[in-house]
């Protein structure tokens, strides 16, 4: 009676413990199971991709470090470093909603993969796909003007941020122009602060569908940039900084400016 | 126990284990680091913490490691520390701090107590917040000289910084704003309430009878009114921009610089006065060596400048004897807080 009590017990516990390693396995494959037919079962629409670069041009001639360039009524110039904000793209649909494609890009003329971004905005319940223009800024907008403490593009290892009075700068330029003695000079232009915010707004004509890659080609003219409404002399002028209310005749006349250096390629 | 059964038992123990496993490693993510439980002082308000940048305790502790580090500067030979001394309540006893290429500054280094009830930095308020200050002396050609892509790889390239930010920030890759939110986390830990003014207050010292007159004094708006601006208790400083008539014409600027207001013309952030005894010298550029010389400026000294303080605009010069100025820094000499500048978790860690 004693010995069939144990082995009724030892029998207990092997087919529990059978039990137990089957039912976990069967758990694990059915995990495994669910995950495959979840993947089969969705059916992907891939949203529109939307990439926007910008082409910096002096003129039509595109940029060569070092290189002088001509411009309209001044002084003639070169670019070593050529950086700026981009924030807050986004294409306008002919009812004027708005499809956003980037929070702040960093362009660097010298460097290959800070040409644009790509975007890929749903289009889902938008009742045109047409869209007829796209906006964005030059600059860094006032929420996010007042902390050194960002990632991304705004992380303060690519230099384009003042740290004595935190604020981002929304376009360095600096390489040299050739004064009236046609001597090479240094030129050095840190353009920023809450005045120097510049939106843009330029035509598109695109018809935006899912699946579909669609690319926009902005124009960046740094000709217009000194000379489109305000003549920018660089002799005596050729270090700026945003620094103190001086330099605040500067930023507004270089804003006027930037306001039409922006421009649609085909 | 046949085979059949012995190798069933291995196979669950097995199962059982890697269940474990799971489960501790997901626990230790979700869990993440410690929070740091801040101990503020009585008389002290709560602080206000930004929310992407809780302190913990292992973010503190790596924040103190930079604090200390040198390889934050373009040589390697000073770090925050070298300029910001705790016996000296994190300032120097330097008119000007020297930066690593042997450049004097401009302007008497800050001394960093209770930074977490401020909401800007430097004496304009240039820095917006404790995080984006920490930017600007790692840069500063007069001072830490370097630059952030340097000093981030060299911090990268120790594997010692790889497993502290892995730790108090969950990250793979180091990159500045979580440099910055760590020495900020470290330098919200400065905290000093417990001078013997504030012992005082929980009735656990006296003051004798020279500070308890200075105490008056501090406070009467015909003699010192110096609470108008150190608000008595609490942080004493209201941290707000003025021009105290150090000069007729201000030679810096001052906030002007930031905000391009001229109404900002000459104004400086005022300074707490805990821990005031330790600071010298005195004054954005470090003019006054001594408390007393501070007195008697705000007594006699004052230019009618413009934007003077309307406090001291007010004040009528001389107002105040020898005797009662004596009395007011005899009062500020109670702000001395030595559990601060003893506290060993601000040491250098070694």
């Amino acid at each position: 009676m004693k010995s069939k009590l144990c082995l009724n017990s030892f029998m207990k516990v092997r087919l529990f413990l059978s039990f137990s390693l089957y039912f976990s396995l069967s758990l694990a494959l059915m995990s495994c199971r669910d995950k495959e037919t979840e993947e089969e079962q969705v059916v992907t629409v891939n949203p529109p991709s939307v990439r926007v670069n910008f082409l910096n041009k002096v003129g039509d001639s595109a940029i060569v470090a070092g290189h002088f360039y001509n411009r309209d009524g001044g002084e003639p110039f070169s670019l070593d470093l050529f950086k700026y904000y981009i924030s807050h793209a986004a294409l306008v649909n002919d009812a004027g909603d708005t499809l956003y494609l980037n929070e702040h890009t960093l362009i660097d003329e010298f460097d290959v993969n800070r040409h644009g971004f790509s975007s890929n905005p749903s289009i889902e319940g938008l009742s045109s796909n047409h869209f007829n223009k796209i906006i964005f800024a030059l600059g860094v907008d006032q929420l996010h003007n007042t902390s050194g403490d960002q990632a991304g593009d705004l992380d303060p290892v690519y230099g384009m941020i003042w740290t004595w009075s935190t604020g981002y700068i929304f376009l360095k330029h600096e390489g040299q122009f050739l004064s009236s003695t046609g001597n090479p000079e240094p030129l050095l232009y840190h353009y920023g602060t809450v005045k120097a915010f510049t939106p843009i707004t330029l035509p598109v004509d695109i018809h935006l569908e899912n699946e579909k890659q669609f690319n926009i080609n902005v124009k960046f003219d740094l000709n217009k940039m000194y000379s489109a409404v305000n003549n920018i002399g660089f002799e005596g002028n050729n270090v700026i900084q945003s620094t103190g209310p001086d330099d605040l005749p500067w930023i507004l006349q270089m804003k006027a400016n930037i306001a039409q250096s922006f421009s649609i390629l085909d | 126990m046949n085979r059949s059964m012995k190798s069933q038992w291995v196979v669950l123990l097995l199962i059982a284990i890697s269940m474990l496993g799971c489960y501790k490693d997901e626990a230790t993510l979700k869990k993440g680091p410690t929070p740091y439980q801040l101990n503020i002082p009585t008389g002290l308000p709560s602080m206000i913490i930004p929310a992407d940048n809780p302190l913990t305790v292992e973010g503190v502790y790596l924040g103190r490691m930079l604090f200390y580090d040198p390889i934050l500067s373009g040589n390697n030979t000073q770090s925050c520390g070298s300029c910001h001394l705790q016996q000296h309540g994190f300032t120097d006893g330097l008119k000007y701090s020297v930066g690593i290429d042997g450049v004097e500054g401009t302007r008497n280094a800050m001394p960093l107590i209770n930074l977490g009830w401020q909401s800007t930095f430097f004496w304009d308020g240039g820095a917006t917040d404790l995080e984006s200050q920490a930017l600007d002396p790692v840069v500063n050609p007069i001072e830490m000289h370097d630059t952030w892509e340097n000093a981030l790889s060299e911090i990268k390239a120790i594997p010692m910084y790889q497993h502290l930010f892995k730790k108090a920030f969950g990250i793979d890759e180091i990159t500045v704003p979580y440099v910055v939110k760590a020495i900020a986390q470290f330098e919200r830990t400065l905290i000093s309430g417990d001078s013997k003014y504030d012992q005082y207050k929980r009735g656990e010292a006296f003051l004798t009878p020279l500070e308890l007159q200075g105490m008056d004094l501090f406070t009467d708006m015909s003699k010192g009114d110096c609470n108008h601006c150190h608000v008595l208790g609490s942080t004493f400083s209201d941290f707000a921009f003025r021009n105290t008539g150090l000069d007729s014409i201000p030679g810096d600027e001052g906030r002007f610089n930031i905000t391009w207001n001229p109404s900002d013309k000459g104004k400086f952030k005022t300074p707490s006065l805990r821990n005031i005894a330790l600071t010298a010298p005195y004054m954005h550029d470090g003019r006054f060596s001594t408390l007393l010389e501070c007195v008697e400026h705000y007594n006699t000294g004052f230019h009618y400048t413009t934007n003077l303080d309307p406090n001291l605009y007010s004040a009528q010069k001389g107002r105040m004897t020898q005797q009662e100025m004596e009395a007011i820094v005899a009062f500020m000499h109670t702000l001395t807080d030595e559990n601060f500048t003893q506290n060993a978790d601000f040491f250098p860690v070694r």
